[in-house]
């Protein structure tokens, strides 16, 4: 029997693409490591409340919600430790990052008053991904949790989420965008005047394109970050260096679809690049079917079973269980290529629930299977 | 008279077959004699993957008799309105490939979408000898979250871009996406939980909060009722003949699931539940053409419907 894939680490990362059920997975996978009683926290950025679906509660923000013991009982699971829940806001985030960081009430309103900042969390790529580290670090550091489950947000990369934060912190802080903005910074609110001719060649032409006057918020909003870089770089540090260190497993999401298997061939690559090693595949909704339900004899009895019925019943039947059963056989080959592509990664399979998998029964129905440690 | 949209955009779940139903509404359309842009968005050339045809990347191809498809990108659909408003590729490659313009593009609100749709707007409008040069526009839209951020650009980019040209041309699209008379979104769902959840949420960005029209809804993956008997006439039989136990099993899951699933249906706005169109579950280890050409049957008379709705 294998240890579970959270043995030994602080931190598990579920990485995936979006509509694979990483959500579901990273709640059922605090189940089990709760229910084996390890202080859990399960953490995901998703605007659209997965995490609070699957474990039966109304939405809840920027701190962490204790899932009730009595919630998983009725579904037979017994927790030895607490179990937590939290949904990072990006905004929320964001700003709580400006008023620690911000060196003075006046340039704090500047920056959170900004037309870009407003709108920064839906705009700037790494957004996401960067409140969801932030996060993670502030709940690492709290020293409150055994273990920590994140869920990243769906991403074509990998990485993403790893390099968002210095990513953004490049952009505001290099040199060269204050060049961008240095004519409007420079020569006063509103005027174009030239201080520089390579600076405002390049900001003509983009002000020609995005207007004059986006430039000049954007100077704004970037000189509102200055003062604040050292601060902001030196978390990005920090949880750089806990992504990067033993305390962490990373965990590819997948589902049984070949669309997907690209993509975790992918994500294995650039977390390699990163020198970070997937600890284990869990590959989500798969279908099971005993292979006798179309053997000739089943089907044969099945007919006879069905004979008192109009002639289309059987026929029916006959049709679904053969469906059933190439569908099951579908996810078996695309499971094997995967395994195959990935070489030597362990996996877990979950298998499709009768009814829907987000809720606490699923849940509770899912958790075994991370106890267990099969294969 | 007939309803006939010139911008059809398909959204959906990530993983509900946007893609699938868009390539197959592209082919429905064309089989009507109309000729059909399919414009994917980031789409890594999956349409052209699923329709046989030699990927076309950002490059929009004839790839099929009345059907071009393109895959636009953020980065190359810039480009393409960088050159058309400057006129040189020098300027273009002066100041736009510049990583500082790069990265502040990436901040400017919504530019990406924008610029995207900006492609869609431009090919609605083009003419070719003195007639639309595409009777209809196909966008493979992004998945839900995606999609109403990149629907919501136009007005993300009125709000906070001062005047200037961006914000000329955001108004346009905005126009285009809410005249119901040429625009219309279409919603791909499976019978599932989150799917549907996700469909609703659609729903609401754009009928309440964007003005646009909702279209044909689309429920993949149906999956039809078993006659009610056979499950427990399955069932009684196992007793005496064990070699049916598995096989009541099985199938006593997949009505549990598609009863689930039919629940999970009904949870959708009564219009979308009546203006939808159910394509029933292919299961094909091969995937691809013919199985978009079988869900294009089900689609044509759909769009000969549509006119009534």
């Amino acid at each position: 029997m294998s240890k579970p894939v959270w043995e030994g680490r602080k931190v598990v990362v579920n990485v995936g693409t979006g509509g694979v059920g990483k959500t579901t997975v990273s709640a059922a996978m605090a189940v089990a490591a709760a229910a084996s009683g390890r202080r859990t926290l399960v953490m995901t950025i998703d605007p659209a409340r997965r995490l609070a679906n699957a474990l039966g509660l109304p939405a809840f923000g920027n701190v962490e919600h204790e899932i009730e013991q009595d919630q998983l009982a009725p579904y037979g699971v017994k927790l030895q430790a607490p179990l937590w829940a939290m949904m990072p806001d990006v905004k929320r985030t964001f700003d709580e990052l400006v008023e620690r960081f911000a060196p003075n009430d006046e340039k704090k309103r500047a920056i959170l008053g900004n037309r870009i900042y407003q709108h920064f969390s839906t705009v700037l790529v790494g957004s996401h991904e960067y409140a969801a580290v932030e996060k993670l670090h502030e709940v690492y550091a709290s020293g409150k949790y055994d273990l920590i489950v994140l869920d990243t947000p769906p991403s074509g990369n990998a990485v993403d989420f790893l390099e968002a934060p210095s990513r953004i912190i490049d952009f505001l802080e290099q040199d060269t965008v204050q060049w961008l903005v240095k004519p409007y910074a420079a020569a006063g609110r509103f005027s174009l005047k030239i201080l520089d001719v390579g600076s405002s060649f390049i900001s003509k032409s983009v002000g020609k394109l995005a207007g004059a006057e986006t430039l000049r918020e954007l100077a704004e909003f970037v000189l509102g970050f200055q003062g604040m870089y050292e601060g902001f770089r030196e978390r990005s540090r920090r949880v750089r260096d806990l992504l990067a260190s033993d305390e962490v497993a990373f965990n590819l999401v997948s589902s049984t679809q070949r669309a997907q298997h690209d993509a975790m061939f992918r994500f294995r690559e650039e977390l390699a690049a990163e020198g970070l090693k997937v600890r284990a595949l869990v590959v989500n909704r798969v279908r099971n079917v005993p292979p006798d339900v179309e053997s000739p004899k089943t089907l044969e009895a099945v007919r006879t079973a069905l004979k008192t019925l109009t002639p289309g019943a059987a026929d029916q039947a006959v049709g679904a269980l053969r469906e059933e059963a190439a569908l099951a056989a579908a996810d078996r080959d695309a499971i094997q290529q995967l395994a195959e592509r990935l070489g030597q990664v362990r996996t877990i399979l979950l298998p499709e629930l009768a009814g829907d998998v987000h809720d606490l029964a699923s849940l509770s129905a899912l958790h075994p299977f991370f106890l267990e440690g099969a294969t | 008279m007939a309803f006939s949209p010139r911008l059809r955009v398909v959204t959906g779940k990530g993983g509900v077959g946007k893609t699938t139903v868009a390539a197959a509404l592209a082919l429905a359309e064309a089989r009507r004699g109309k000729r059909v842009l399919l414009a994917e968005v980031n789409g890594r050339d999956r349409a052209a993957h699923l329709l046989g045809v030699e990927p076309t990347g950002s490059k929009l191809t004839a790839v099929l008799p009345n059907i071009a498809l393109v895959d636009m990108n953020p980065r190359d659909t810039l480009r393409e309105y960088v050159l058309l408003t400057f006129k040189f590729e020098t300027v273009y490659k002066a100041v736009f490939e510049n990583r500082v313009v790069k990265n502040f593009l990436r901040l400017t609100p919504s530019l990406g979408e924008l610029m995207m749709l900006g492609k869609i707007w431009h090919h609605e409008r083009e003419r070719e000898d003195d007639q639309p040069r595409f009777d209809v526009i196909v966008l493979d839209a992004p998945a839900t979250g995606h999609a109403i951020a990149m629907l919501r650009a136009p007005s993300v980019v009125q709000a906070t871009v001062p005047a200037g040209p961006l914000r000329e041309n955001a108004r346009n699209m905005d126009q285009l996406l809410r005249d119901t008379a040429r625009t219309t979104v279409h919603v791909v769902t499976t019978p599932e939980e989150m799917p549907v959840n996700e469909a609703v949420e659609i729903e609401r960005a754009v009928d309440d909060e964007l003005g646009m029209r909702i279209g044909t809804t689309f429920l993949n993956q149906r999956v039809s009722a078993l006659v009610p008997e056979i499950v427990p006439i399955l069932d009684s039989s196992a007793i005496t003949d064990t070699s049916l136990a598995s096989a009541a099993r099985v199938l006593h899951a997949r009505e549990q699931r598609r009863i689930g699933g039919e629940q999970n249906l009904q949870r959708l706005p009564h219009k979308m539940l009546r203006d939808s169109v159910s394509i029933p579950r292919i299961v094909a280890a091969d995937f691809g053409r013919r199985s978009l050409e079988a869900i294009a049957d089900v689609i044509v008379p759909a769009l000969a419907r549509e006119a009534d709705q």
